[in-house]
């Protein structure tokens, strides 16, 4: 049938050569003028007739269904013709009831029912007492559903041959259509005769028996039944029949049935016509099996899954470990492993990179196992980073939730969509439908620092010993090493003492490692026996430049220390480390042009940036390159925009060649330059240290008074210095500021240069103490503060302490000692080149100092 | 497959497989294996695919297995449904009385010393029934699993025509058959039967869609090719085993025996068939009820001998049958003499004479009258209904006028007299005689049709095959004039009359020329019915070839359609069955009007005239302008078509 969508597709147009007659349909049975009719059938666009599909006959449209017969119209109609015409042409050539019939039948077949109806009249005309032949075309008319005049030439053929069974039947089947059986059933008894079966068709004796029952005459019913029993034994065991008969036999009460038993077939569940059972029991077993079958699946499904688990093992130690589950082989896993193990509780064995047993609990709801998916993962040693976030799809996404996963050495997560594999970078979602959420579960690799960083504030333990687990694997990460020691309190430097001197035997040595030792034991006041421990070290490998260096390093004479420093650069003259010392050491004296060469020299050899690069940028201050820093950093930051620390060192140059008022719009510049997220974070102190770099200290103390973060920090104590307002730190408000023993001093600078010489003693003090806490260079410094006799000012060079922390001691002690005042406020000026705090403070010192001591 | 190609088939299948059974055998099973296998792959295919899904289904985690089993399930479902629907075939049941124990200890006792001496296992049940012969059923107990139960058939009235001895033979014969698991092979292929047509069935319904119409032509296909190809090694192998179980129990009952057995049988299936049944059945026109002691009555008829000529004509038939192709016991006298004895040492001893005792009669004892009792009332009720039929139909003719019922089987009907009827009525009232009482008493009518018209294929051959078989050499005659006619309606039963009455008498070279005909013959009709199915401008056409005088009723026609203009009247040129024209009949109506719609004036013209045109022979009626103008155009332009015009007049 043709068919459109949105006015689009198949139509009919044109309705000629219209036939009608009244039947029921063929489809639904319902009775209507069945129209037949030549049309044309078209493509159409919004029902406008664009391309001819051809002419077709349409037979027997229904009016109710619409549903018909369709025929290419032109080969229908030659069929048509030639195969009437050849029938009818048989009948006149050789005339007889049976060429008659298959004439007649010919027409009726090409729905020609006037034609046929004329041929009809001919035949009859030709055989007037010819039963057969009227029972014959009253059985073609029933078929072409034509029942009036098959009913009259059925009573015609009965009325000429009383004892012509077609005749007999089908008038019969008419009187059972007006209710009269009795009568039906008188001219059907030859069908009741014994032996009927083997040669009639029983249908009529079927139909009757049905009409009795309809009637309510049951005994006639069962009667016909049994006689329909014994000529057909087979329909005994047919479902349709058996409930035929216990229907009419449980309405005339019988106790006993005249049905055999019931035999069970299989064939009999796979078929619908003669089937012992009813169509519900058919189904039925069908759908039992199915719904067995998906049970006994889905059971067998959620059981495979409950025995064939997935453990992942994120082995992130870089060597192979060494699995064993519970009494299972064992398993060597590198990187990312997976073992398939059963749910339930079990003891996960670890040799190799990691030693160690771990209980793992491993479990699901049952449902769970087929609508989440979980993720068990064992850590062995805690080493691996995990991070746990959800993806939102969402024409609106909701924001995504992060968890950093350090520490633990077995995680389970309940559901994880993606686990170990990134997400879509979209999905197709039905409209208004919800937003999906998904969890992504990932394995963070060489991030061990950030790990670290990001760990710190939620679980420090974890994060410590997440640090001195990736330490002791990777030694040679000076980031993280930097993040740790930078993260310990001093509570907690016996621990990192600890730690790190278990590292100190190994090979090669790991200078970093060994610096951050003997500033531990240093603080710790376990560096008697340092020069002994390296003596030891050089003693079995007496030419190794980073014990050589390392030992110059603990030398408390500066001399011998040079020599050590010296050796280590003839051993190895490319280790950085020697050269890095040396250019301390001539930091520390101000001996700006050969720092600057020798920092070079270390940064040749690819020491860590971190430790020069500031250092080379003091030097190059101090020796004059200012402008030639201001285009290398501006060019560093177009290249990498997110790094602060080349911003304030572009602050200093630009400060440094007269250029304060260019440092603000620079640093708005730059701030548009970084994402939304570093702008939120970093805008605040980049402009408190900018306006500060700029010399713009009121500015600065305003900008930090005005900005929460920044109202009781460090940097508006030193602004406070620097406009001799340091009076204005003394409440309890800024004790958070103390910690940093070089905020104390500026403020005591301060406080001294403004005629408050007890308010800077305390300050002073202050300082002292929480340089006391600190390691043997510091230790000295607090030493000098508190002495009552100026320092010489060689030992203050020799301080190897970085060079503003330097100027402002030299500041201090020149405010302090007015005997030395001019000496030690020149030597300050000489190292006061950084433009970050402690700068102004500084200056103003220098810059008293010029004039009569206060 | 033509049955020319059949036949040449079974006879190279015969010269490959013989004297070797045993390779026959495996090649038919090898056969049957591979009508199996269609069925099976596409049954594999269901489970695998069903089967695949779930066992992957029950592996793989949600939602992937869940939606695997979700499929998985119902394809192993659907394929188990269309395992019961097309392998668990159904076995007709066996017919006849069963022997109970104690019963017919005789018989036991001859089956017990037969099973014993070739050393098999024992017949689950024997039965006795009505048919004139003896066979072995296997029913298998557990479907396609097997474990057949045997069922031994011995037919009451082939007992009471055998001698003790002889029946020995038979039955040894057929525990040959048992005890080489013949049943088997013959199980298999109606198993495969069944099969085969449980897929027909589902493939008669409708079927929509291209995949479905293509499935349904490649099985069809694969059917034609290879059921000819199974059916004929089957059948060559049915026959090796007849030969092979007459061997052996030619050794144990004597070839002479066997050979006697099977003489009689020969000799009295015809008598019990042309003579005996029909007799009986006659009876019918007097009695409304059938008689109750038919196996009585057999037993009183066997003991009188047929008429020397019936007598003669069945020992000749007997002695001269040839094995057809299609039969699946081979025909006596291959039997005989594949036992070394000469056919025609039987001619001698002509029409047997009822044995006495009978075989029944000793081995079923005191237990013969009842289970013969019970035997015939089963006949008279299974009988009743048709017999009455019978009988109201000959009263019914009575009443209408016909010919006093004939009292023996010489009254004839002859034609009413002296008024000539027409052939068909004539033709009609033979034909109504035949179906009635059969072809002898419609004799004359039969005659008189053909006397009006000799070339009546009807007549022809009922009177030819009666003729045929009551041994009158005119009856070969008529049936060869309807075949060289080509009479569609009637060639195809003149053939196979032919076919009977040649494989009867052992003319095998006739037997196969007429399949060969009968072949071209049903090759030819599909032709036609093609050729003749379209009409299309490129076909040849010819003069309508029609006389003046067949054309006038045309004319006359065309002259009072008074909007018809002109006509125009050819024949398709046919290369099979030429002698039936095909006509195709072209018209144009006057002009009217604006001359809009022309072919709608000319379409009402033409519906008007389908009706009504008579010719001899096919018409199709087509308006000069329409849809066929194209077709029409090259009718007009034929020399000589045109047949009228109005203007002309």
């Amino acid at each position: 049938m043709p068919s459109t969508v949105n006015g689009i597709g198949t139509h009919y147009y044109g309705k000629k050569n219209l036939s009608v007659r009244t039947a029921p349909c063929h489809s639904c049975h319902r009775v209507g003028n069945l129209e037949s009719y030549d049309t044309r059938l078209w493509f159409v666009i919004v029902f406008i007739p664009v391309i001819p599909l051809g002419r077709k006959r349409i037979i027997d449209k229904c009016p109710s269904c619409s549903r018909h017969y369709a025929a290419a119209a032109d080969a229908y109609e030659q069929a048509r013709q030639l195969q009437t015409s050849g029938a009818v042409e048989r009948f006149r050539r050789e005339p007889s009831a049976e060429a008659a019939l298959e004439a007649h039948a010919t027409l009726l077949g090409f729905h020609d029912h006037d034609q046929a109806g004329r041929f009809r009249e001919t035949a009859l005309g030709r055989y007037p007492d010819h039963a057969g032949l009227r029972a014959g075309l009253a059985a073609q008319l029933v078929r072409a559903s034509e029942f009036d005049e098959s009913a009259r030439l059925y009573e015609e053929a009965l009325a000429l041959d009383p004892d012509l069974t077609e005749a007999r039947v089908g008038v019969a089947r008419r009187k059972m259509a007006q209710g009269e059986l009795d009568e039906a059933r008188e001219l059907l008894d030859f069908l009741e005769l014994p032996g009927a079966g083997g040669h009639e068709d029983l249908g009529p004796i079927d139909v009757l028996s049905t009409y009795y029952q309809n009637q309510g005459r049951h005994e006639e019913a069962l009667d016909l039944a049994g006689h329909l029993l014994r000529e057909i034994p087979q329909a005994g065991h047919q479902h349709t029949f058996r409930t035929f008969v216990r229907k009419s036999e449980k309405a005339l009460g019988r106790t006993e049935s005249i049905l055999p038993p019931v035999e069970h077939s299989l064939r009999g569940l796979f078929r619908a016509e003669g089937s012992p059972y009813p169509a519900w029991q058919r189904r039925l077993v069908a759908g039992l099996a199915v719904a067995a079958l998906l049970a006994a699946g889905l059971g067998v499904n959620n059981e495979y899954i409950r025995r064939h688990r997935s453990l992942h093992v994120l082995n992130a130690t870089g060597r192979a470990v060494r699995v064993q589950v519970d009494d299972g082989p064992t398993e060597s896993v590198s990187g990312l492993g997976r073992l398939t193990v059963p749910e339930g509780r079990h003891r996960v064995k670890l040799g190799g990179a990691v030693e160690g047993a771990q209980e793992v609990d491993l479990r699901a709801g049952y449902f769970d196992r087929w609508f989440s998916k979980p993720l068990w993962v064992v850590n062995p040693g805690g080493e691996a980073v995990l991070y746990e976030s959800t993806v939102s799809y969402a024409e609106s996404p909701e924001p995504a939730r992060h968890r950093l996963i350090v520490g633990p050495s077995f995680v389970a997560f309940p559901h994880v969509d993606y686990p170990f594999e990134g997400p879509p970078a979209s999905i197709r979602l039905k409209k208004g439908r919800a937003p999906v959420v998904k969890t992504v579960v990932r394995w963070v690799q060489n991030e061990d620092n950030g790990a670290f960083l990001a760990t710190l504030e939620t679980d420090r333990p974890a994060a410590l010993t997440f640090a001195e687990n990736r330490l002791r694997r990777h030694p040679e990460q000076s980031p993280l090493l930097g993040s740790y020691l930078q993260a310990t309190r001093l509570p907690e430097s016996p621990r990192v003492e600890a730690f790190l001197k278990s590292g100190l035997d190994r090979r090669p040595v790991v200078v970093l490692w060994h610096r951050a030792y003997q500033n531990a034991a240093e603080i710790n006041g376990h560096d008697d026996g340092l020069p002994g421990l390296y003596d030891r070290f050089l003693a079995s490998d007496p030419k190794n430049a980073a014990l050589l260096y390392l030992r110059g390093r603990i030398d408390h004479d500066w001399d011998r220390q040079e020599s050590f420093y010296r050796r280590a650069a003839d051993a190895d003259p490319e280790a950085p480390w020697p050269w890095f010392a040396l250019a301390a050491h001539a930091e520390s004296e101000g001996r700006w042009d050969e720092a600057r060469l020798l920092f070079l020299k270390a940064r040749e050899r690819k020491i860590d940036e971190t430790a020069v690069r500031e250092r080379i940028h003091v030097a190059r201050l101090a020796t004059g390159e200012a402008q030639a820093l201001v285009k290398e950093y501006r060019d560093q930051l177009r290249g990498h925009p997110m790094d602060p620390e080349t911003m304030i060192f572009l602050n200093d140059a630009l400060a440094v060649t007269g250029q304060a008022d260019a440092i603000e719009p620079e640093v708005n510049g730059w701030l548009s330059r970084i994402t939304a997220e570093a702008r939120n974070q970093l805008a605040a102190p980049i402009r408190a240290i900018a306006l500060y770099q700029a010399g713009k200290a009121d500015e600065c103390e305003r900008f930090c008074r005005d900005t929460p973060i920044l109202q009781t920090g460090a940097l508006r104590a030193q602004a406070l210095a620097a406009l001799g307002r340091a009076v204005e730190t003394t409440g309890p408000a800024f004790d958070g500021a103390w910690d940093d023993p070089w905020t104390s001093l500026a403020v005591s600078l301060d406080l001294g240069l403004g005629g408050k010489p007890e308010e800077a003693t305390r300050y002073r003090d202050r300082a002292c103490k929480a340089l006391e806490k600190l390691n043997r260079e510091y230790r000295r410094v607090a030493e000098i503060l508190k002495a009552g006799e100026p320092p010489p000012l060689r030992d203050l060079e020799r301080l190897s302490i970085g060079p503003e922390h330097k100027a402002l001691l030299l500041a201090a002690l020149g405010v302090k000692f007015p005997a030395k005042r001019a000496e030690f406020l020149a030597r300050a000026a000489h190292f006061n080149v950084l433009r970050k705090p402690p700068y102004l403070v500084v200056r103003r010192a220098t810059a008293a100092g010029e004039g009569p001591p206060p | 497959m033509t049955r020319h190609d059949f036949d040449a088939l079974v006879r190279r299948t015969e010269a490959r497989y013989a004297g070797r059974q045993a390779a026959l055998e495996r090649s038919t099973a090898a056969w049957v294996a591979l009508g199996l296998a269609g069925i099976v792959a596409w049954l594999a295919l269901l489970f695998l695919l069903g089967v695949g899904a779930f066992a992957l289904g029950v592996v793989l985690e949600a939602p992937g297995g869940v939606i695997l089993l979700a499929v998985g399930v119902p394809l192993i479902v659907y394929g188990v449904s269309q395992a019961g629907l097309f392998l668990l075939t159904e076995v007709s049941p066996p017919e006849g009385r069963v022997l109970k124990p104690g019963e017919a200890p005789a018989l036991g006792g001859l089956l017990d010393s037969l099973r014993r001496e070739l050393g098999c296992r024992p017949f689950d049940e024997v039965r006795i029934s009505l048919d004139f012969n003896a066979g072995v059923r296997e029913f298998p107990r557990l479907g396609v699993f097997g474990w057949p139960r045997t069922v031994l058939e011995v037919g009451l009235p082939l007992a009471a025509v055998l001698a003790p001895e002889e029946l020995r033979a038979v039955l040894a014969h057929e525990f040959v058959h048992l005890s080489a698991r013949h049943g088997r092979g013959g199980n298999r292929l109606y198993r495969l039967h069944r099969t085969w047509g449980n897929l027909i069935e589902q493939m008669q319904r409708p079927v929509a869609g291209t995949s479905g119409r293509a499935v349904r032509w490649a099985a069809s296909r694969f059917v034609d090719w290879y059921w000819p190809r199974l059916h004929a090694r089957a059948l060559v192998l049915s026959r090796m085993q007849e030969f092979q179980a007459d061997r052996v129990a030619a050794g144990l009952s004597g070839g002479a025996t066997l050979a006697s057995a099977l003489w009689r049988m020969e000799c009295l299936w015809p008598w019990l068939s042309e003579r005996f049944w029909a007799d009986l059945y006659r009876q019918a026109e007097q009695s409304p009820e059938p008689p109750p002691d038919v196996l009585a009555r057999l037993r009183a008829a066997l003991e009188s001998p047929p008429a020397p000529e019936d007598a003669a004509r069945w020992t000749e038939r007997g002695l001269s049958r040839a094995t057809d192709v299609n039969d699946t016991h081979p025909a006596f006298p291959a039997r005989v003499r594949a036992l070394g004895l000469p056919p025609d040492g039987l001619r001698a001893a002509g029409f047997p004479a009822a044995p006495r005792p009978s075989a029944a009669e000793a081995f079923l004892g005191s237990d013969l009258d009842p289970i013969e009792q019970e035997l015939a009332s089963d006949w008279r009720r299974k009988n009743l209904a048709a017999w009455r039929e019978r009988h109201r139909r000959e009263a019914a003719d009575r009443r209408r006028g016909a010919p006093e019922p004939p009292g023996s089987p010489e009254t004839v009907v002859r034609p009413p007299s002296p008024a000539p009827r027409d052939t068909a009525a004539l033709w009609e009232a033979a034909r109504d005689a035949t179906d009635l009482r059969g072809a002898a008493p419609a004799l004359p009518l039969l005659r008189a049709v053909l006397s009006q018209d000799p070339g009546h294929a009807g007549a022809g051959v009922v009177l030819g095959h009666h003729l045929l078989s009551v041994g009158d050499p005119e009856g070969e005659r008529l049936l060869l004039g309807v075949v060289d006619r080509a009479d569609e309606q009637w060639m195809s039963r003149a053939c196979d009359a032919l076919q009977d009455h040649y494989r009867a008498t052992g003319q095998t070279d006739r037997l196969h020329a007429i399949r060969g005909r009968l072949d071209r013959h049903e090759s030819e009709a599909s032709s036609a019915r093609s050729e003749r199915a379209t009409i299309r401008p490129q076909d040849t056409f010819l003069p309508h070839g029609l006389t003046d005088d067949s054309l006038s009723a045309l004319r006359a026609l065309l002259t009072f359609q008074p909007d018809c203009a002109a006509a125009w009247l050819v024949r398709k040129d046919l290369r099979y069955f030429p002698w039936r024209p095909l006509f195709v009949l072209c018209v144009v109506g006057k002009p009217s009007g604006w001359g809009l719609d022309r072919y709608e004036h000319d379409r009402a013209l033409v519906n008007r005239l389908i009706p009504l045109v008579q010719l001899p022979g096919q018409v199709l009626v087509l308006a000069r302008y329409g849809p066929s103008r194209k077709l029409a155009k090259v009718v007009v332009s034929r020399p000589g078509a045109e047949v009228y015009r109005a203007d002309c007049r």
